[in-house]
């Protein structure tokens, strides 16, 4: 029978043959791997051979939601994508706010399965009457926001469009999916904009009504109301100050990257782009993904550069870290100005100023001259020098081409000492957590699937003070003690997998919805039993899944590493503490029932059913 | 004396303390009080030389007293004072 909060059913595109099918979501799939990431990964792994061409066309770019996405529950409506990486060649995932999802969810699917390459530019258009495979035409070459309207403008305001800029299109390895136009909101890491730009597809354009049904509506509504007043209280900095309130204070304890991770302090610069300076100088509004309270999206007045006189997107707190920085650019009005242009071309903001901060360091090394670069003068705090290799990224020109393949290759080019300041883990350049600051983060990068994220884990926030108090374990008080680390961050990793599966957003941790809300709202929505141990016990067994792909995939301990500038280079005037990532990896993979270089155990496997 | 209130990621702090009335007259006062009270989340509030952190958002009467500088405002009978724990990226 199937669970209710699911549609059942699955769409299949293929754009080789430009056929478009449905096929039964299996309940007992959905029970065991949710949605969203969990479906993905499930789909990823039995479909995609781990030596697939991730820009080839037996790659999967995989759409889905989860049980609650399409209801009124708090946070909820969020997507998660899943593909092959072609920027790390392992299991990748990105996920996604804005109001794609909701709408996707609304049109009567739970996923969507895109396959094959087409042979000319297409965009797919999906309601509820079906799905039609459109010749993309004109729209091929724009950039995201132009896409986004123009297709809105077709389809009407309820429509909502996920596409590609000219980074996609050009299959830029760190080029990301965007959707809801200038209040953008990014598919962004692990090169997701590659995978769709490889299948020539340049947007998917959504607009469904239907609302899935619900087991007991009345529960729901009932615990929404419980969590109202602590979802607005709780959260209330986000909404004033964005995801970059935390900005002086992530400097105070030498969390954010400053100057491709090599400098300590930078208290001055972290004041000027903090998400207090923004509020008092350039914000002029915010904005919500579906179903959220929050409000973290930032809107700016531009006064300056190729935007002047505009309103354009407010820089959020990763993107204040890897373009502001980790580049020694302390100008808020410039920050801003990349963001702009990376959402515009398409390109993520973390890995573009990750690999643009390699560069920099790479320049005042001496292994690369102006001359390599085309006159682009990439000296640290150059803001106009990384707004024109922005542009050589996104479109592949002179040493942008380089760069466009990210960190890795980037620094496997360049030879030599390059590899001790490549930052990067499993290719995936990190997001601005430093895990010398941080014992959780250290482990949580090592370890998480995708690659350096502090997603996976989201430990950062709760690692001193803040709790949550129904994770089933004691509050770490210490941010460098070992004590309790490992365990706390496979706990989170596992809770993660399941935020990533229902789609709902971290930041309700925050306003209370925590373990037990969110499994309460899981069963009140499908009319299933799940208790805590069950709901870790599912994320557990989604966390392992992604993990066989990448052993598939050739990954085991040795790519658990930290790179040299996290785990062996202290970290400039700031603290000495390095994390002893071999000892934690080992009590890692103990605890998690893996083997000593990192695979799972058969019996792991029986254990979790996969 | 004032009103106040501790967000709940916080509360762990304060032995699940969500709401209490504290002595002082203006909101570094009061803080410091609370400081003294609870000495863990005296970690939270303080930096090591004592001065207030930016590790948690303090409003007075709803608004932030690092950005409006009214770490030293006088705070009366009806005031409320919330802290929550400031989030550091997404």
């Amino acid at each position: 029978m199937k669970a209710k909060g699911y549609w059942g059913r699955i769409l299949r595109v293929d754009l080789s043959r430009k056929k478009a099918t449905e096929q039964p979501l299996d309940d007992r799939v959905a029970s065991a791997f949710i949605g969203g990431s969990g479906l993905g990964a499930r789909i990823l792994f039995d479909e995609v051979p781990p030596e697939a061409d991730p820009l080839g066309p037996d790659n999967l770019l995989i759409f889905a939601v989860g049980p609650l996405t399409g209801t009124r529950i708090y946070n909820s409506n969020r997507f998660d994508v899943v593909a092959k990486s072609p920027l790390t060649g392992i299991f990748a995932e990105a996920n996604s706010g804005g109001f794609w999802g909701e709408t996707f969810k609304k049109c009567g699917y739970d996923a969507l399965i895109i396959q094959g390459i087409s042979k000319r530019p297409v965009f797919l258009s999906i309601d509820e009457k079906g799905t039609r495979i459109e010749e993309a035409g004109e729209l091929w070459g724009k950039e995201t926001f132009e896409v986004e309207r123009l297709l809105r403008e077709k389809y009407g305001q309820n429509a909502q469009a996920a596409v590609i800029g000219p980074a996609g299109e050009r299959m830029v390895r760190i080029a990301n999916i965007t959707t809801d136009g200038k209040h953008a909101r990014a598919i962004g890491r692990c090169g997701m904009g590659a995978v769709m730009g490889s299948k020539k597809l340049k947007a998917i354009v959504v607009n469904g009504n239907k609302e899935p049904e619900i087991a007991y509506p009345e529960k729901v509504q009932e615990l929404m109301r419980a969590l109202a007043a602590t979802m607005k209280e709780g959260t209330v900095g986000l909404k004033q100050y964005g995801t970059s309130g935390g900005m002086e204070y992530c400097e105070e304890i030498g969390n954010i990257p400053v100057k491709n991770w090599y400098q300590g302090p930078w208290p001055e610069g972290a004041k000027k782009i903090s998400g207090r300076t923004m509020a008092a100088s350039i914000l002029t509004n915010r904005y919500h993904c579906g179903r959220c309270v929050i409000n973290c999206g930032r809107v700016v007045k531009s006064v300056e550069g190729p935007y002047k006189g505009l309103e354009i997107g407010g820089p959020e707190y990763e993107t204040l870290g890897l373009l502001g920085s980790n580049l020694l650019i302390d100008d808020l009005q410039a920050v801003a100005t990349l963001n702009e242009l990376c959402n515009r071309y398409g390109l993520d903001t973390i890995s573009t100023g990750g690999v643009i901060g390699f560069a920099m360091e790479a320049y005042e090394r001496g292994l690369v001259s102006t001359k390599d670069m085309d006159g682009i003068d990439l000296r640290w705090g150059n803001a106009k020098a990384a707004q024109e290799m922005i542009e050589a990224i996104a479109f592949r020109k002179g040493f942008g081409e380089v760069l466009g393949g990210g960190v890795k290759r980037a620094a496997e080019q360049l030879g030599g000492v390059a590899a001790e300041f490549a930052v990067h883990v499993k290719g995936l350049e990190p997001p601005a957590h430093d895990p010398r600051a941080k014992v959780t983060v250290a482990i949580g990068f090592a370890t998480s699937n995708r690659g350096a994220c502090h997603l996976q884990g989201f430990t950062h926030d709760f690692e001193e003070g803040a709790f949550i108090a129904d994770l089933g374990l004691p509050q770490l008080k210490d941010r460098f003690s070992l004590e309790g680390k490992v365990e706390n961050v496979i706990r989170m990793q596992h809770l993660m997998c399941m935020f990533d599966s229902l789609t709902c957003c971290k930041f309700g941790l925050f306003g209370g919805l925590t373990v037990q809300p969110l499994t309460r709202f899981l069963n009140h929505v499908t009319g299933w039993d799940f208790d805590a141990d069950r709901f870790f016990k599912t994320g557990e067994r989604m966390f392992n899944l992604k993990r066989l792909y990448n052993v598939r995939a050739g990954i085991s301990r040795k790519d658990d590493m930290l790179p040299p500038r996290m785990a062996i280079h202290k970290r400039g005037g700031g603290t000495n503490f390095l994390p002893p990532i071999n000892s934690l990896l080992n009590e890692y993979y103990r605890l998690r029932g893996w083997d000593e270089f990192g695979i799972p155990t058969p019996e792991k496997c029986r254990e979790l059913g996969i | 004396m004032a009103k106040v209130l501790i967000g709940s990621p916080l509360q762990i702090l304060t032995g699940n303390v969500a709401e209490l009335e504290v002595r002082g007259a203006t909101v570094d006062e009061v803080i410091g009080e609370l400081a003294q009270k609870y000495p863990d989340l005296k970690k939270k509030l303080l930096t090591p030389d004592g001065t207030l952190s930016y590790s948690v958002l303090i409003y007075l009467d709803s608004k932030d007293i690092k950005s409006a500088g009214r770490e030293k405002a006088p705070v009366g009978e009806s005031s409320v004072i919330k802290i929550f724990p400031v989030v550091g990226g997404g």
